[in-house]
């Protein structure tokens, strides 16, 4: 009977559960920071608006560039409007940019790569000649260059940043598709007469999927740099829209007055959410490789 | 006569990222052997039994934040307090290393003519044209042609066996009294595996070099070095005369240990090899229960075993850790002798 | 070494160039409706000016000679005329080449120096002091470029009055070029500085672990030179490599900083043509931007291959 004890000690172990698996994330302090953080500001881009203390657009210019009064702890912009207000409804139009950016991205960058590592041969080697070709492209460059030709807004920067960063992702889920489809399992379900298209989706897509998120989520990071670079420069987000990129811009008539307030509090956003989307993705990637 | 090398109560422990922080896992557990000048001594075991750490300790090469404990002593020098020099002229003169995988031994970046010359020239401090003179004369010794040649080419041009045999000039031109081998043709090619240990054996003996020889093999052991010790979980649970080690193991581990070992039946024509596995998995010093680390697995295992670890007894030239050697010498010989 | 190596790679980049600049002259017919309403900005143009531009962009032509014809007109360093500015392309963004050529060099500087240099320290002196630089490079490397620029500006430039705000300096002499250009300088290395330091580290980190790095330290090697002749000189390829790439990266990163500094380079030029739809001056700039790293890209990889010997040889058999 000693023999069976130990299958037994495999089968009677507990389904892992919510807890288990989160604590086998091996995140770290800092990664836990870089979650809390990611949490917060998924809250005030989906909330942000409604938690918003003033409204974000009255003018006021008798208070422009006025530093802080009671309810209005941050002060107020060049126009004379609430500086918190605006930080917080900023976020959704700073955050949603940098999603988009990431889920196109993926999604295109997930198509081809998974599409070449499957079908090899002459679609495998033009895929890869476009990833090529893209890495000579610097992001923002690209961006800049579709802002010239389609025009100021969030819609071409994203369309071209999501073009843009499909190689870096692409390369990765290539390859981890690659190794996929040369195991074993994907062999059997070719002999079994399973659809190509059934044993992509249904089984290298989500095998690849970990690989995905945590290239996402670094992604995440660099598209928010680039975006917000974007609207600094004027060619993103318009006023009186509220944005992080944007309020930096502007504020920094303030900053030369002395009062940096609403660059600072913008960019403080801009550069925690990119601190810990950038933190988030190395530590799952760390996760991922270590497997 | 006193020993060149003398390791006592070796205890070493070894940093490990856990789920709850750092902690420590033994790997070896209270080593003891001594090695005369001019003798030399096998470590044999599987792997994680400690042997290759064990001969990393004698040069203190251990990874970051390793604890070590007991003593090491190399010609009355104490090796675990020297300073930074001190080490380094041990390591430079008396100790000469010669690593498992030539390959990665060798820095891939530089010159093979830059990997010899660079122990004697920067760390001995001797004359570069006098030491690139007896280069020469030793690579030739060792079977490598137009070794002027060599020298100016880069490790991948060359073949394993022939960097092997570098990688042994290198370490007999440091001059060295003790040499350290391990598994020095694991990495290499079946083909080329006796001319590189049968270099090493005729170098070592033409200029009298103490050897300790890292080996899985217990044959090979047993072909070149005069003493053999057996390691299992860090410890060693016998050290014998390699001549009678075969024949007469007086360890249940070894006797397994010989059993095991493929061995084609000649007299019966073709037949299949026959193998005889030892049960369960080999354990790391961490792992191992409190009493004989080897009871688990071992097929004479009574329960005193189990309850406190066997000491170290010594009767001639051997040495033993098992509670049951003596009333067991028979049988294992005779285990060993069926299998043959 | 030439045909094996050489002359695909040359090949390599010189097609990724032509690729580029037929991106980048198409661009201007990818823009939604006709190219001279494109180029007038919609505002009404008398027959005279779309008689101008029309002949200008030989619009009359097929697609493919008015490729033919931009093509040449480049290559013979004409690249048109800029409608903001009246003026030649060329003169102009040759005008604007060196405050940015000096931007692009001091950050450089910077980026070889500390990037490196902190990488080093931290490679060599595992430890607390290690691990909190290698965070803070984390975070560092995160932070938006034009952040830091209006952070450094409103610390040093507004409290503590060490540097101007604004401007390149160019009518004084170098002291003075040097003092305006620092600020911008440090803003656009911070990030990069902090990337070069990471992948140094990591990069000697790996090479410390290898087996030839303990085979050096058996034989009784001075640490000194072990770091130095296996360590440093196997984990500089990588380096070398990053550092190229991260520097060739830097010149679009001066759209940012020139516009937070008010510095009149090409990367500033290239934001105002873009937001005053002055196509030619785009498409100038952007070629250039794209053929400097290119070219940069090419150099690091020929760099990598001369610095491994590995790769040296093993095409040579």
């Amino acid at each position: 009977m000693t023999t069976t004890t130990g299958y037994q000690a495999i089968t009677l172990r507990e389904k892992p559960t919510v807890v288990h698996r989160i604590r086998g994330l091996e995140l770290g302090v800092t990664g836990w920071i870089a979650v809390v953080l990611v949490v917060v500001f998924t809250i005030m881009a989906i909330a942000g608006p409604a938690l918003a203390p003033h409204d974000p657009y009255t003018q006021d210019l008798l208070r422009a560039n006025n530093p802080p009064a009671p309810g209005y702890p941050l002060g107020f912009d060049y126009e004379g409007r609430d500086i918190l207000s605006r930080v917080l409804a900023g976020a959704r139009t700073s955050l949603l940019g940098p999603l988009l950016v990431v889920i196109l991205g993926a999604a295109l960058a997930t198509l081809l790569a998974v599409t070449a590592a499957w079908a090899r041969g002459w679609w495998d080697a033009s895929v890869n000649v476009v990833f090529d070709f893209l890495l000579a492209f610097p992001g923002l460059l690209l961006a800049v260059l579709s802002v010239a030709v389609f025009g100021k807004g969030l819609v071409a920067p994203v369309v071209a940043l999501a073009i843009a960063y499909m190689p870096a992702m692409g390369r990765i889920v290539r390859s981890g598709a690659r190794s996929e489809t040369s195991m074993d399992y994907v062999t059997a379900l070719r002999a079994l007469g399973v659809p190509a298209r059934l044993i992509v989706f249904r089984h290298l897509v989500p095998n690849v999927t970990p690989l995905i998120i945590a290239q996402a989520t670094t992604l995440f990071g660099f598209a928010l740099l680039d975006l917000s670079a974007i609207s600094f420069l004027g060619l993103g987000v318009q006023e009186p829209q509220p944005d992080w990129g944007l309020m930096v811009n502007t504020g920094a008539a303030g900053v030369l007055l002395g009062h940096p307030a609403e660059s600072l509090s913008a960019g403080t956003c801009l550069a925690l959410a990119a601190c810990a989307f950038t933190v988030l993705g190395l530590r799952l990637s760390r996760r991922i490789e270590g497997r | 006569m006193a020993p060149l090398l003398s390791v006592e109560g070796l205890v070493v422990d070894l940093p490990v990222r856990g789920p709850t922080g750092r902690t420590h896992h033994r790997i070896i557990d209270g080593v003891s052997f001594d090695v005369a000048p001019g003798e030399a001594v096998g470590l044999v075991g599987e792997s994680g039994s400690g042997k290759s750490l064990t001969l990393r300790s004698v040069v203190r090469l251990l990874p970051e934040g390793a604890e070590v404990r007991g003593s090491l002593r190399f010609a009355d020098a104490d090796v675990l307090t020297m300073n930074r020099k001190q080490l380094n002229a041990l390591r430079s003169s008396g100790v000469a290393t010669i690593f498992q995988d030539p390959r990665a031994a060798v820095n891939p970046m530089r010159t093979v003519g830059d990997f010899v010359l660079e122990g004697p020239v920067r760390a001995g401090g001797r004359n570069r044209d006098e030491v690139l003179r007896e280069a020469l004369g030793l690579l030739t010794d060792v079977g490598i042609d137009r070794p002027e040649q060599r020298l100016r080419q880069y490790p991948h041009e060359l073949s394993g066996g022939m960097l092997q045999r570098i990688v042994i000039a290198a370490a007999i031109l440091s001059r060295p009294q003790l040499l350290l081998a391990d598994e020095p043709t694991t990495a290499l090619d079946v083909t080329t595996q006796s001319d590189v240990i049968a270099i090493l054996d005729e170098q070592r003996h033409e200029r009298g070099l103490a050897m300790v020889f890292v080996t899985h093999d217990l044959d090979l052991a047993a072909a070149i070095c005069d003493r053999t010790c057996v390691m299992y979980a860090g410890r060693i649970v016998e050290d014998q005369l390699s001549s009678t080690l075969h024949d007469a193991p007086q360890h249940p581990y070894t006797a397994a240990l010989v059993a095991a070992r493929p061995v084609l039946d000649i007299d019966a024509g073709c037949e299949l090899p026959v193998l005889r596995a030892i049960r369960g998995r080999p354990a790391s010093a961490y792992e191992a229960p409190s009493g004989c680390p080897f009871e688990p697995r071992c097929n004479h295992a009574e329960p005193a075993c189990s309850a406190t670890r066997p000491p170290e007894v010594n009767s001639g030239c051997s040495r033993v850790a098992c509670f049951r050697a003596s009333e067991l010498r028979g049988i294992l010989a005779l285990e060993v002798e069926t299998h043959a | 070494m030439f045909r094996d190596f050489l002359l695909p790679k040359v090949g390599m980049a010189a097609i990724t160039i032509f690729a580029t600049s037929a991106v980048v002259f198409g661009a201007l017919y990818l823009a939604p409706g006709d190219p001279v309403t494109f180029l007038t900005k919609g505002r009404p143009a008398d027959p005279a000016t779309i008689a101008a531009i029309t002949q200008q962009y030989h619009l009359n032509d097929p697609l493919i000679t008015r490729y033919q014809l931009w093509v040449s007109g480049v290559l013979h360093g004409d690249l048109g005329q800029s409608i903001m500015f009246r003026q030649d392309v060329t003169t102009l963004v040759g005008s604007r080449m060196p405050t940015t050529l000096w931007l692009v060099a001091m950050a450089s500087v910077l980026i070889v120096t500390v990037g490196i240099g902190v990488g080093l320290f931290s490679a060599l002196r595992p430890g607390k002091l290690d691990d909190s630089l290698m965070l803070g490079a984390t975070l560092a490397a995160a932070v938006p470029i034009f952040v830091i620029a209006i952070a450094l500006v409103s610390f040093f430039s507004i409290r503590l009055g060490w540097f101007p705000t604004f401007g390149s300096g160019e009518s004084g002499g170098f002291l003075d070029r040097l003092k305006h250009l620092t600020l911008p300088a440090v803003a656009l290395a911070f990030a990069a500085v902090a990337f070069v330091a990471r992948i140094t580290r990591a990069s000697l980190r790996e090479e410390m672990d290898k087996e030839h790095v303990r085979a050096a330290r058996s034989r009784g090697l001075a640490s000194s030179d072990v770091v130095r002749r296996h360590v440093v000189r196997n984990g500089f390829a990588p380096i070398v490599t990053v550092t190229g790439l991260t520097i060739a990266g830097l010149f679009v990163g001066t759209a940012i900083i020139e516009k937070a500094f008010a510095l009149n380079g090409i990367g500033g030029l290239l934001i105002d043509a873009v937001s005053a739809g002055d196509f030619p001056v785009v498409q100038a700039i952007a070629l250039l931007m794209v053929i400097v790293f290119i070219l940069t890209n090419l150099g690091t990889d020929l760099l990598q291959h001369y610095l491994d010997p590995r790769q040296r040889r093993a095409v040579k058999e």
